[in-house]
C-alpha cells in the first residue's frame, strides 16, 4: 500500500451539484476463500458538468466502479445515487430503462451494432424507447462529431476513429445525465484517440454533459478536469486540473 | 488427434447432443417403420398359419379347376386319415340395409370344416357355422353393417343371382388392420350355394398320430383332379404368399415420409455443424498453428460426426423399436399377435442411413473448416458474420434446377398420359425444390428483409426491435437459408399434401355436382343395363326429377331442390321391390364416407409429417441459441443501452418468427404449386385450394419459430449488460 500524499475525503468536491455518487460501495466476486474484493467500501462523488477520469493500476477496481455507477453491475453493498435515484434499489427493468433514458455509454471495443448503419446506431437508445429524435438536436450532435457523411455507412465500413465518433454521438443523443466511457481510446491510434477525447471535452464544455471515464492512459486522463485514483478497491487520491506529468507522477507513487 | 477429438466432443456436448437428438428422431422413425411393418407382417403370417395349423396335408386342385366333393370322401377313406375337409373360397357381394346388392362390395367367403382342428377359426364371439345358412363375420364388417350374432346378413354371388340370407352365429377378428374387405366364413355347403362352378379348391387332412406321411402323400397324388400335395407348413407359406401383406401396404409410403424427416434432419445437422465449426475457428486454427495438417483437422471433425452418427443411430434404433411396439399394439389388436420383429436388416439399414446422413451432412462444413488459415487463430472473427458471397455457380445451378423442374412440372401437368404425367410432376417438383434450396441464400434474406420491414411498420413502438431482429436474421445468408430450409421442407410437404387431399375431396363434389347433377345414384348389380321397365318406373315417380344413365351402367337421379332425397329413395325402392340387384345410393352418404376415409389418411400423414416439423423446430432453436451464444457481447451492449429483458425476448422471437414466416410463405407457395401440377396430371381431379388449412400450416410454422425462440430468448434476456464491456 502506498502512502497517499493527497488524502481524499470524498467530500471535498468542486462547488456545484453531484451527478452521480458512490456511497460505501463494496463489490465482492466469488465466495469464501476465492472471494475477491474489487471495491472495498468506496465513497466518491462525481460533479455535474465536469469531465472526470478514473485511474488506477490493473485490478484497482476502476472498471468495477464504473460498471456499478452505470447500473451495469450490481454492488454487494453500499449505494449508488444518480441524482436522487438509488440505483441499488432498482430492479432489472427499472435499471435498464434508467440506462436507456438517463445514461450514455462509450466502450473500448465493439461499440456499434454491425447490422445497423451509423444513423440507426446513433438513434438506437431513442428507438429502443420508442421515441423520435428532435431533428435539430440530431443535426447538432452529428455536426459536432463530424459524421454527417457517414450516416448511411455500416460499422464495418468505418474506421476505428469514425466508429468511436458514432458511439459518442449515440451516447449524447438522449441528453444523458452522465456519460460513462470505458477506455474509449484504448483501441484507437493516438490521433483518433485525441479527437475522441476532444469530443468528450466538447460534450462537457459545449453541451453541458457530465463525463466519467475509465482509462489507464495518462494522456487521456490529462484531458479530464479531474482525476480520481483507485488502488485495491479504495480511493487513493485525486488530481485537480491534471497534466500528463502530474498523472504519471501520481501513478508512479501509487505503484511504490 | 484422438485426444483432441474426445476433448472436442466433450466441450461441445450440449450442442452435439442436439445433433444427436435430430439423428435419434429421424433414424428412430426409419427403424420404427421397418420394424413395425415387419411385425405386422409377422403377426399376419402367424395368424394365417394359425388358420391352417391343424392341417397335416392338403391336396390342391389346379388353378381354375375344382375337386368334387366325392374327393373329400375318398380322401377320408385313406388309411391313417383322421379327418378330411373340402375347402373353397369365393368372392361375394354384400347386401345393403335396403336389402339390395351392393355392386361395389367385395367380400371373401370361405368354407370352414366341421372339424374344429382343421377349421382354425379364432372366434371372439359365438360359434363356428354348422348349418348351410349360417355365417361368421369379422368384427369390423359386423360393426359396419350393424349386425350382431343371431341377426341376418345377406350376400350375393359375384356374377348374378339372388342374395342368400345367412344367420350370423359368430365373430372373428379382422385378418388385417389395413384390409377393409369383409371376411366371411360359412360351411362348405353354404359356400357351395354361391360357388360357380361347384367343387373344392383344396381338401385339408388331419392324420392319425404315427401315420406314415409319405404313404398318404402318394395315395393323395393319385387322386383324380389333384394337382399338388402340400404339408401343413407349405400350405401356411402358400396362404401367406397369396395374401397381400399389411407391411407391404404401409412400408413404402411410411419410408417416403421418413425420407422427408431425414432430409430435414440432414439440413439441421449440417447447419449445427457449420455453426459449431464457425464457433471453433480459432480452436481449429490453433491446431493448425501447432502443426495439425488439413487432413488431420478434417479427419478429426468427421470422426466427431461418425461418433454422433453412431450414438444417435443406436439410440434411434432403440427408440424405433419402442415406437414400433407401441404402434403395432395400437393398430393391430388381433389375437396371436407376434412379438416385435427386429430383423438384422432393419437394424443395419437404420444404422447405415443414420450414420451416412450425419457424416454426409458434416462433410461440407468440415471441408470449409479445413481451409481455415493458421493466422485466423490470431485474429478476432466478426461475430457470426459470413463474408463469403453467394457464388455464381450456386446461383446458376439453382436457377437451372428450378427451370428444369418447372419444365417437368408443366409437361407433367399438361395432357400427357396419366401415369407418366404424375411421375413427371413428382420428379419435377423434387428437382424444382432442390433448386429452391440451393438458391436459399439468395432468396431467403431478401424475403426476410421484406417481411421484417412490413413487421417493423406494424410494430409501432417495438419498431426498432423488429428492425434489429431483421438485421440479425439476415446477417449470415447461408445460416438463415439453412435454418429456414429445414422448416421449408416440412411446410412444403404439408402444404402440398393437404392441397392434394382437399383436391381429391373437392373433386368428389365437383364431379358429382358439376358433371352429374344428381342426388341419388341407382346401381345395377345384375347383367346388362337397368331393365327398361325399372327406368320408366323411376322416371314416372312424382318424387324424382331428371333421370340420366351413367357411364357405369347405373342411373343418376335428380330430386327437387331442398329435398334430402330420402323420399325419392324410398319411392324408388318401393317401385323396384322385386329387383334386388338394384340399389340406391345417396351421394350425401357417399361424400360423407369418402371424406371420413380421407380424413383418416390425412390425419395419419400429418401426424408423421409432424416429426419433420419437430426436427425443424430443434434446428431453429439450436441456430438461435448458438447465435445468442455468439452474440453475447452484442446483446450485452443492447442491454447496456436500454434493451429490457422483455424486449430481448421479443427480439429473438421476431427473429425466429421471420424465419418461420419465410418458410411458411415459400413452403405454402411451393407446396400448393406442386400440388396443382399433380392434380392437373390426374384427369379425374379438380384443383381446390384449401385456404384454411394452408393458412393453418403457415401459422403453425411461424408459431414453431416463436416457440423455438423461447429458451434462447430467456438465455439472451439473462445476459448481464456488463458482458458488453468484458474483455475478449
Amino acid at each position: 500500500m502506498s502512502i497517499q500524499t493527497h488524502a481524499y475525503t470524498g467530500s471535498e468536491t468542486d462547488s456545484g451539484a453531484v451527478a452521480v455518487r458512490a456511497v460505501g460501495l463494496t463489490k465482492v466476486y466469488g465466495a469464501d476463500r476465492t472471494a475477491v474484493r474489487a471495491l472495498d467500501g468506496i465513497s466518491v462523488p462525481f460533479a455535474a458538468g465536469r469531465f472526470t477520469a478514473i485511474m488506477g493500476p490493473s485490478g484497482s477496481g476502476k472498471s468495477t466502479l464504473v460498471h456499478c455507477l452505470a447500473g451495469l453491475d450490481t454492488a454487494t453493498s453500499g449505494r449508488v445515487l444518480l441524482g436522487d435515484t438509488d440505483l441499488t434499489s432498482l430492479g432489472d427493468t427499472e435499471l435498464t430503462l434508467l440506462r436507456r433514458d438517463r445514461l450514455g455509454f462509450v466502450f473500448q471495443a465493439f461499440n456499434l451494432l454491425p447490422t445497423l448503419n451509423a444513423e440507426a446506431n446513433v438513434l438506437l437508445p431513442l428507438r429502443l424507447a420508442g421515441r423520435t429524435v428532435d431533428p435539430a438536436w440530431f443535426d447538432e450532435v452529428v455536426g459536432i462529431l463530424g459524421i454527417q457523411d457517414r450516416l448511411t455507412h455500416r460499422p464495418s465500413e468505418l474506421s476505428g476513429g469514425q466508429q468511436q465518433r458514432v458511439a459518442v454521438a449515440r451516447a449524447l443523443i438522449n441528453r444523458p445525465e452522465v456519460i460513462f466511457a470505458d477506455e474509449p481510446t484504448g483501441n484507437l491510434d493516438s490521433r483518433s484517440g485525441g479527437e475522441v477525447l476532444a469530443l468528450l471535452r466538447a460534450s462537457v464544455r459545449e453541451l453541458g454533459r457530465t463525463v466519467v471515464m475509465v482509462t489507464h492512459d495518462p494522456a487521456a486522463a490529462a484531458a479530464a478536469d479531474h482525476v480520481v485514483l483507485l488502488a485495491d478497491g479504495r480511493l487513493a487520491g485525486e488530481i485537480a486540473d491534471p497534466t500528463v506529468d502530474t498523472v504519471i507522477d501520481h501513478l508512479r507513487r501509487l505503484g511504490d | 488427434m484422438r485426444g483432441v477429438i474426445v476433448a472436442g466432443l466433450r466441450a461441445h456436448l450440449p450442442r452435439l447432443g442436439l445433433t444427436g437428438l435430430v439423428v435419434v428422431l429421424s433414424v428412430g422413425f426409419t427403424a420404427a417403420t421397418l420394424m413395425l411393418t415387419d411385425s405386422l407382417d409377422r403377426a399376419r403370417i402367424d395368424r394365417l398359419a394359425d388358420t391352417v395349423a391343424g392341417v397335416d396335408l392338403t391336396v390342391l386342385a389346379a388353378t381354375g379347376e375344382y375337386l368334387d366333393e366325392a374327393a373329400a370322401t375318398d380322401v377320408a377313406g385313406i388309411d391313417g386319415v383322421a379327418a378330411a375337409a373340402p375347402r373353397r373360397e369365393v368372392g361375394v357381394k354384400t347386401v345393403d340395409p335396403d336389402g339390395r346388392i351392393d355392386p361395389l362390395s367385395s367380400a371373401r367367403l370361405s368354407a370352414v370344416p366341421d372339424d374344429a382342428e382343421l377349421a382354425g377359426l379364432a372366434l371372439t364371439e359365438g360359434r363356428a357355422p354348422a348349418a348351410d345358412d349360417e355365417v361368421v363375420l369379422d368384427t369390423r364388417t359386423a360393426a359396419r353393417a350393424g349386425v350382431e350374432p343371431g341377426e341376418t346378413f345377406a350376400v350375393a354371388a359375384m356374377d348374378s343371382g339372388a342374395p342368400a340370407e345367412l344367420t350370423v352365429v359368430g365373430l372373428v377378428e379382422p385378418p388385417s388392420p389395413t384390409r377393409l374387405d369383409p371376411e366371411l366364413y360359412a360351411t362348405y355347403g353354404g359356400v357351395g350355394r354361391l360357388a360357380e362352378p361347384a367343387g373344392a379348391d383344396r381338401v385339408d387332412l388331419r392324420l392319425e398320430p404315427g401315420t406314415d406321411t409319405g404313404q398318404v402323400r402318394a395315395e393323395l397324388a393319385a387322386l383324380d383332379g389333384a394337382d399338388r400335395v402340400l404339408s401343413g407348413g407349405e400350405l401356411a407359406q402358400l396362404v401367406a404368399d397369396r395374401s397381400a401383406l399389411t407391411g407391404g401396404e404401409l412400408r413404402l409410403p411410411l419410408l417416403m415420409l421418413g425420407a422427408v424427416s431425414l432430409l430435414v434432419a440432414a439440413f439441421v445437422i449440417a447447419n449445427i455443424f457449420r455453426i459449431l465449426i464457425a464457433a471453433r475457428t480459432r480452436e481449429l486454427a490453433l491446431l493448425r498453428t501447432v502443426g495439425a495438417t488439413r487432413r488431420q483437422v478434417l479427419r478429426g471433425l468427421l470422426a466427431e460426426s461418425v461418433a454422433i452418427g453412431i450414438a444417435g443411430s443406436v439410440a434411434g434404433v432403440g427408440l424405433g423399436a419402442v415406437a414400433a411396439l407401441v404402434t403395432a399394439t395400437v393398430i393391430d389388436s388381433g389375437p396371436g399377435r407376434a412379438p416385435l420383429v427386429v430383423s438384422p436388416s432393419s437394424v443395419v439399414w437404420s444404422l447405415v442411413v443414420g450414420v451416412l446422413v450425419t457424416v454426409g451432412s458434416a462433410v461440407p462444413p468440415a471441408r470449409i473448416a479445413t481451409r481455415v488459415s493458421p493466422l485466423a487463430a490470431l485474429h478476432t472473427v466478426p461475430d457470426g458474420a459470413d463474408s463469403r458471397t453467394v457464388g455464381r455457380v450456386r446461383a446458376g445451378s439453382g436457377l437451372l434446377a428450378m427451370a428444369a423442374g418447372a419444365l417437368l412440372l408443366i409437361a407433367g401437368a399438361g395432357p400427357v398420359s396419366p401415369d407418366t404425367g404424375l411421375v413427371a410432376v413428382v420428379v419435377g417438383a423434387a428437382v424444382c425444390f432442390l433448386g429452391l434450396l440451393v438458391l436459399g441464400p439468395l432468396v431467403v434474406p431478401p424475403l426476410v428483409r421484406a417481411l421484417g420491414a412490413g413487421t417493423a411498420r406494424l410494430a409501432g413502438a417495438a419498431r426498432s426491435t423488429a428492425e434489429l431482429a431483421t438485421g440479425n436474421a439476415v446477417r449470415n445468408p447461408r445460416r438463415v437459408a439453412a435454418t429456414t430450409a429445414a422448416l421449408l421442407i416440412g411446410v412444403t410437404t404439408v402444404a402440398g399434401f393437404v392441397t392434394v387431399a382437399e383436391s381429391s375431396r373437392g373433386s368428389v363434389d365437383v364431379v358429382v355436382d358439376g358433371q352429374l347433377p344428381a342426388d341419388l345414384v341407382v346401381h345395377w348389380a345384375g347383367e346388362g343395363d337397368v331393365p327398361a321397365g325399372a327406368v320408366r318406373a323411376i322416371e314416372n315417380l312424382p318424387e324424382t326429377g331428371a333421370v340420366a344413365e351413367t357411364a357405369g351402367g347405373g342411373l343418376a337421379v335428380d330430386v327437387p331442390d331442398g329435398d334430402d332425397g330420402e323420399a325419392a329413395r324410398a319411392a324408388i325402392l318401393e317401385a323396384t321391390h322385386d329387383l334386388q340387384e338394384l340399389s340406391v345410393e345417396s351421394l350425401v352418404d357417399r361424400r360423407t364416407e369418402l371424406n371420413e376415409d380421407l380424413d383418416d389418411a390425412v390425419n395419419v400423414v400429418l401426424g408423421v409429417l409432424a416429426l419433420a416439423l419437430v426436427i425443424a423446430f430443434i434446428g431453429i432453436a439450436n441456430t438461435l441459441s448458438l447465435s445468442v451464444h455468439e452474440r453475447t457481447r452484442e446483446i450485452g451492449l443492447l442491454r447496456a443501452l436500454g434493451l429490457t429483458r422483455r424486449q430481448t425476448r421479443i427480439l429473438l422471437g421476431v427473429e425466429a418468427a421471420l424465419m418461420g414466416a419465410v418458410a411458411a410463405v415459400l413452403g405454402t407457395a411451393a407446396g400448393a404449386l406442386f400440388a396443382w401440377a399433380a392434380v392437373l396430371s390426374v384427369d379425374e381431379l379438380v384443383f381446390v385450394v384449401p385456404w384454411g388449412l394452408l393458412a393453418l400450416s403457415a401459422v403453425v410454422a411461424v408459431a414453431l419459430g416463436v416457440l423455438a425462440s423461447l429458451v434462447p430468448g430467456r438465455r439472451a434476456a439473462r445476459t448481464a449488460p456488463v458482458t458488453a464491456l468484458a474483455a475478449e
